[in-house]
C-alpha cells in the first residue's frame, strides 16, 4: 500500500514553524515522522515580513493547539497587544480609520447598529462608528482589555485583540515545539526535487544527501520551491511588485495597533513589539523609482522583495500542499498570514489521506481554501478599489473590474447597507461594515425596521451603549501596564 | 431620503404558511402596518398533522408564545428525532436525532473513532451514542440542559402538531395584533404594466384588496408568484420520483412517542406523526410506479388503530419556484416550492422564508436587489435540502421493487455525488454557511444507510485501539444512563397539561 508515513516541511521562518508545530503536536509520532527542511529565498514563507508580525483575534487558539499560552508566547517574543488595525491617506492624505477587533456597537433586536447609525445620520447626528467600538477606543486611549464573557449585558464582551511579535523569535519557539514533539530538523537547504507520476518522491539537499516524504508541505514562500501549479494574478487589483523591509528600535511603549498608510504608490505596514517596530513598504515600481522608495522609507533596508499578489490554481496538487506565500499573497493590510497557515493546517488535518495521492480529498480542500483565501483576497481589495487618490497608480486600481463576490456585496450594501456573507468569511458583519464606512460608501436605504423604533428608546440605546464604554475603558490598564503584567507571568509560567 | 416602511401588506392564502407569515410579521412590524390576510374556508389546507425541527421554537420564542399554552391548543407531542424504517436495506431501523454522536476523543471527531472500531470489529451501534436517540427509543423525553458540561445538553428538541390548530392559533394570536382577515377567493390580479408590480387583488365579492407587498401563500398553484406573475418552476422529479400522497388520521394505539416515524413502502414510504390525540399517517409515493387505490389500501392496513377521517388525496410536483420574489410577491410555503415533508422540513422552509423577508423588508423605495438577495439565499437552502432528501433514497442496496431499483441507480446532481465520494473516501461532510442540516444529520443518514468510507481517518489510529474502544463503551454506557435519567414522554405531556 502507498500508505502516508512520513510528512516533510519546506521553507524558512514563522510559515514551516507554525506548519511543523502544528503537524508534529497532532499527528501520533509512533505513525507518522515530521522533517523540516529549510528551503528559499523567502524568509518566512509568508512574502514581505519585517522583523515584527502581527496576528488577529483569535491566534491564542492557534497557540492553543500546540499546547502553548499567550502570555508565555508575548513573554517569549517580545510580544505586544493590538486591539484593531488603523490606516491612513488611503481617501486623501487626511484620511484615517481604524478597523478594531471585536464587535462595533450592539443591535437592537434585528436591527444592526450600522443601520441605528443611517438614521441617525440622517437625522443630523454625526455619528463615528469606531466610537461605539470599545477596542478602537481603547487603542486610541492607549489602553488594554481583554474580552471577558463572564457578564451578559456587559461591553466587554464585545472587546477582542490580536497580537504582535519578533518575527525571529517566534520562529524560533514554533520551532522548538515542532522539535518537542518529535519532529526532525534537517539541518541542509533543499537544492532539487525529485518527482514521479505522483508527485514528490524526495527532496536533494546542499552536500548531497535525500530526504524522502510520502506528503510534502510547501511553505518556502515566493516563489515556491516545490509547487507547479499555474498562479492567478492579481496584479491588476493589487498593482504593488516591491517590497522594502526595515526596522527602528523603539524605547517608548508600543502602539496597540497596526497601521497601513497609503503612498503615491503603495502603501506602509507598521507593526509595533514591544522595543521596536517593523515597517514594510509595498511600492508599485511601475509608478516610482526604487531610489524614491528608498529615500521615502528613510529606515536602514534589511530586505527587499519581489511581491505578486494572486493565488495558485492548485492548492494540494498530487502529493504537495502549499501554504503561505507559496500557496497566495495578499498584502498584510490585515494580518491574516500565519492564520491561513494554520487553518491550511487544520484543514489539512480533517482531510488528512491515507495515501500519497488522493485527488477527492485534494478537490474538497482546494475548495475550502479558494473560498477563505478569495474572501481574505476581496476584504483586502476594497482597500486598493474605492481609494481616493490622484496618483496614476490609484487612478488605475480604481478602474479595474470587480470579482462578482465583491460587487454583489458593493451592490448589497448601497442598496441597504446588507453585508451579503458568503462560505468560509474570515471578515464579520462589522468588519464588512467599518470598511464600507471607511471607504465612503453610503446606503441608499437602510432597514426599515429601524425606523419603528421610537426616537427616545433609540437615542438612549446609543447614549448607554457611548457611556458603557468610556467607562469600561477608564478601568483599563494602560497597553504597557497589561503587557508588564502579562510577561512577568509569563516569565513565572 | 426616507425608508418608511411598506404601508400595507397583504398575505394571499391562509394555513400554516399564511398564519405564520401574518403572525411573525405582525409581531415585528407592529400596528405601523397594515396587514390583511384573505383566505377562503372553501379552499383547503394541506396541513395534515406536521412534525418539526428544532428551529420552530425559536420562531415561537420570538412571538412570545408559552410552550406549555401552543402544544395544549394543537395537540402538540414532544420530537426528539426520526425513525426511518426499511430504507438502506428492508427491516433498517435507524432514528435521525436532533443532536450529535459522542464527543471527539483526542481532538478527532466521534464518528471517525466510531467507524475506525467498526472496520475493526463488532462495536455498539452509533445511536448508542446519541442521548435523543436512547431516549426516543425509550419513549422518553426531557429538556435539554443549558450547561454544556452535561450529556444532556448535547440534543435540542421539536414538535409534532396538528397544523390546522397551530394555524388557528396564530390566526388568534395575529387578529389580536391587528391582522384582519377577509374571507373569500381571490379572482383576479390587477397589476401595474408600468412596473410589473400587483396593485391590487380583486375577491369574488367584487372588492378590490390593494397592497404594498403581497405575500403568496396560496400553496401549489402559486395564484400571483405563477399565475399572475409567471415565475417558471425548476423540477426535481427526476430525483424525487414521489408526486401524489394520501393521509388519513388514526386513534392511537400507545401511549405518542417522542419522534416521527418513516417507513419505506413499495413505491415511496408512509409516515407516522403521533399527536396527544391521534396518529397522522400519509403515504407518499409515485404515481409512476403505483396507482391510488393501491396506495390507499396499502395506507389503510397499516394503520394501527381507526381510521378517524376520510383519506385526503394530494398531487404535488417536486421542485421550485424559479423566482420566489418577483417585483413586490413573495411566496412563502407551497407556492415557492415543494419538498416532500420526509424531514420536516416545509414549516421550516416557511420560517426560513419570513426571516429572509423580514431581513430584506422593503420600505417606500423598491430594489430589485432585495429581491435578487431573497432569492439566492432561498436558493441554496432549498437545493441542500433537496440533496438531503434524495440521499435517502440513493443511499439504498434495496432493488426488490421497480420503484427503488429506480432510485437507487438514478443520476445524482454533482453537489451530492461529491458530498457522498468525500463521505467514502475519508469519512469527511462538508459543512456550509446557508444550510439547514449540520454535520450529525448527515452521519445519521450516510451511516443509517450503510454508507460507510474506504479509508479509516489516520488521525483516529493516533489513539490505542483498546483505549478508544474502552472510552467508546464508557460513552455509551453514560449517554445510556442519561436518556434513561429522562422522564417518560407521556408523564411529561400530561404534566405540562395540568400547567397550562
Amino acid at each position: 500500500m502507498n500508505g502516508v508515513q512520513s510528512v516533510v516541511v519546506v521553507g524558512n521562518g514563522l510559515a514551516a514553524g507554525l506548519a511543523g508545530a502544528m503537524l508534529a503536536t497532532r499527528l501520533d509520532s509512533a505513525r507518522y515522522s515530521v522533517t523540516l527542511v529549510g528551503g528559499g529565498r523567502d524568509p518566512h514563507g509568508l512574502g514581505p515580513v519585517g522583523a515584527t508580525i502581527a496576528t488577529r483575534p483569535g491566534f491564542d487558539e492557534v497557540l492553543a493547539t500546540i499546547g502553548l499560552g499567550e502570555d508565555a508566547v508575548l513573554a517569549a517574543a517580545d510580544g505586544a497587544f493590538t486591539l484593531g488595525a488603523a490606516f491612513s491617506g488611503w481617501r486623501g492624505a487626511a484620511h484615517g480609520w481604524m478597523l478594531p477587533h471585536g464587535s462595533v456597537g450592539a443591535p437592537i433586536g434585528s436591527v444592526a447598529f450600522h443601520q441605528i447609525a443611517h438614521r441617525l445620520r440622517a437625522e443630523g447626528y454625526d455619528v463615528r462608528l469606531a466610537d461605539y467600538a470599545i477596542a478602537a477606543v481603547a487603542a486610541q486611549s492607549g489602553r488594554f482589555g481583554r474580552r471577558d464573557d463572564g457578564d451578559r449585558g456587559s461591553v466587554l464582551r464585545s472587546l477582542d485583540h490580536g497580537m504582535t511579535f519578533d518575527t525571529q523569535l517566534l520562529a524560533t519557539l514554533l520551532q522548538q515545539v515542532a522539535v518537542g514533539a518529535g519532529a526532525r530538523i534537517e539541518p541542509c537547504e533543499v537544492v532539487d526535487v525529485t518527482r514521479d507520476d505522483a508527485g514528490i518522491r524526495s527532496l536533494t539537499v546542499a552536500g548531497g544527501g535525500s530526504v524522502a516524504g510520502d506528503l510534502f508541505i510547501d511553505a518556502s514562500g515566493t516563489p515556491a520551491m516545490l509547487s507547479r501549479s499555474a498562479w492567478q494574478d492579481w496584479r491588476h487589483w493589487f498593482p504593488c511588485d516591491r517590497a522594502l523591509i526595515g526596522s527602528v528600535a523603539d524605547p517608548e511603549p508600543p502602539l496597540g495597533f497596526t497601521h497601513g498608510g497609503a503612498t503615491a504608490n503603495g502603501w506602509r505596514s507598521s507593526v509595533a513589539i514591544d522595543g521596536s517596530r517593523g515597517d514594510v513598504l509595498f511600492y508599485s515600481s511601475a509608478h516610482g523609482s526604487s531610489q524614491a522608495a528608498e529615500h521615502a522609507f528613510g529606515l536602514d533596508i534589511d530586505g527587499e522583495m519581489h511581491v505578486a499578489a494572486g493565488r495558485r490554481e492548485c492548492f494540494w496538487d498530487a502529493n504537495c500542499i502549499a501554504v503561505g506565500a507559496a500557496a497566495a499573497a495578499v498584502e498584510p493590510l490585515h494580518a491574516t498570514e500565519l492564520q491561513r497557515v494554520a487553518s491550511a493546517i487544520e484543514r489539512l488535518l480533517t482531510l488528512f489521506p491515507t495515501h500519497r495521492v488522493q485527488p477527492v480529498l485534494a478537490a474538497e480542500y482546494d475548495r475550502r481554501t479558494t473560498d477563505e483565501v478569495e474572501r481574505v483576497r476581496d476584504f483586502a481589495l476594497l482597500h486598493y478599489r474605492l481609494a481616493d487618490r490622484p496618483e496614476p497608480m490609484w487612478r488605475d486600481v480604481a478602474q479595474s473590474s470587480l470579482p462578482d463576490t465583491v460587487a454583489w456585496k458593493l451592490d448589497q450594501f448601497c442598496s441597504r447597507g446588507r453585508i451579503a456573507l458568503f462560505e468560509d468569511e474570515t471578515f464579520g458583519q462589522d468588519d464588512w461594515v467599518m470598511l464600507m464606512d471607511a471607504m465612503a460608501v453610503q446606503a441608499r436605504r437602510r432597514d426599515p425596521l429601524c425606523d419603528l423604533i421610537p426616537s427616545d428608546p433609540l437615542k438612549r440605546h446609543v447614549a448607554g451603549l457611548r457611556q458603557a464604554i468610556v467607562t469600561a475603558v477608564r478601568s483599563m490598564p494602560t497597553h504597557q501596564a497589561a503587557l508588564r503584567a502579562v510577561k512577568s507571568q509569563g516569565n513565572a509560567a | 431620503m426616507s425608508s418608511r416602511i411598506v404601508k400595507r401588506i397583504v398575505v394571499v392564502g391562509g394555513g400554516t404558511a399564511g398564519w405564520m407569515t401574518a403572525a411573525a410579521l405582525s409581531a415585528k412590524l407592529g400596528r405601523s402596518v397594515s396587514i390583511r390576510l384573505i383566505e377562503s374556508d372553501a379552499i383547503g389546507t394541506v396541513g395534515v398533522g406536521e412534525a418539526t425541527i428544532p428551529h420552530i421554537r425559536h420562531f415561537n420564542a420570538t412571538l412570545g408564545i408559552d410552550e406549555a399554552d401552543f402544544m395544549t391548543r394543537t395537540n402538540a407531542t414532544f420530537k426528539l428525532g426520526i425513525e426511518f424504517r426499511n430504507w438502506g436495506r428492508k427491516g433498517d431501523s435507524y432514528i435521525h436525532p436532533f443532536g450529535a454522536y459522542g464527543s471527539p476523543i483526542n481532538g478527532v471527531a466521534f464518528h471517525q473513532h466510531w467507524l475506525r472500531l467498526k472496520q475493526a470489529g463488532p462495536v455498539a451501534p452509533i445511536e448508542a451514542f446519541s442521548v435523543p436517540i436512547q431516549a426516543a427509543r425509550l419513549d422518553r423525553f426531557g429538556y435539554p440542559d443549558p450547561d454544556p458540561a452535561s450529556l444532556l445538553s448535547t440534543f435540542s428538541y421539536a414538535y409534532q402538531f396538528d397544523a390546522a390548530l397551530y394555524a388557528r392559533y396564530l390566526r388568534e394570536f395575529s387578529e389580536a395584533r391587528g391582522v384582519v382577515r377577509s374571507e373569500g377567493r381571490v379572482i383576479d390580479t390587477a397589476i401595474d404594466s408600468a412596473s410589473g408590480f400587483v396593485r391590487s387583488v380583486r375577491m369574488e365579492n367584487g372588492e378590490e384588496v390593494a397592497g404594498d407587498l403581497f405575500v403568496d401563500c396560496s400553496g401549489f398553484r402559486g395564484l400571483l408568484i405563477e399565475q399572475a406573475l409567471g415565475s417558471g418552476y425548476d423540477e426535481w422529479t427526476r430525483w424525487l420520483p414521489c408526486d401524489r400522497a394520501v393521509a388519513v388520521p388514526c386513534a392511537a394505539a400507545a401511549p405518542p412517542s417522542p419522534y416521527t416515524r418513516a417507513t419505506a413502502l413499495e413505491a415511496g414510504w408512509a409516515w407516522r406523526i403521533p399527536l396527544q390525540h391521534r396518529v397522522g399517517n400519509g403515504y407518499v409515493y409515485a404515481s409512476a410506479f403505483m396507482d391510488d387505490d393501491a396506495a390507499l389500501a396499502a395506507l389503510l392496513a397499516r394503520l394501527e388503530g381507526e381510521p378517524i377521517a376520510a383519506p385526503n388525496r394530494l398531487r404535488f410536483v417536486t421542485g421550485r419556484r424559479r423566482r420566489q420574489w418577483v417585483g413586490n410577491v413573495v411566496a412563502i410555503g407551497l407556492s415557492a416550492g415543494f419538498l416532500e415533508p420526509l424531514e420536516s422540513t416545509s414549516i421550516h422552509l416557511i420560517q426560513l422564508a419570513i426571516g429572509r423577508l423580514l431581513d430584506l423588508m422593503p420600505g417606500s423605495e423598491w430594489d430589485p436587489l432585495d429581491a435578487a438577495e431573497f432569492d439566492r439565499l432561498m436558493t441554496l437552502e432549498y437545493e441542500r435540502v433537496r440533496d438531503f432528501l434524495i440521499l435517502h433514497y440513493c443511499a439504498t442496496e434495496r432493488d426488490d421493487t421497480p420503484f427503488w431499483n429506480h432510485v437507487r441507480t438514478m443520476e445524482l446532481p454533482d453537489s451530492l455525488a461529491t458530498r457522498i465520494t468525500l463521505f467514502r473516501e475519508r469519512g469527511a461532510v462538508r459543512t456550509y454557511r446557508d444550510g439547514t442540516f449540520m454535520e450529525p444529520s448527515w452521519l445519521s443518514v450516510l451511516i443509517g444507510q450503510h454508507v460507510l468510507p474506504h479509508n479509516v481517518d489516520p488521525l483516529a489510529l493516533g489513539v490505542d485501539a483498546d483505549a478508544a474502544s474502552a472510552t467508546v463503551s464508557q460513552m455509551a454506557m453514560e449517554y445510556r444512563r442519561a436518556a434513561e435519567s429522562m422522564p417518560v414522554h407521556a408523564d411529561m405531556l400530561a404534566a405540562m397539561r395540568g400547567t397550562a
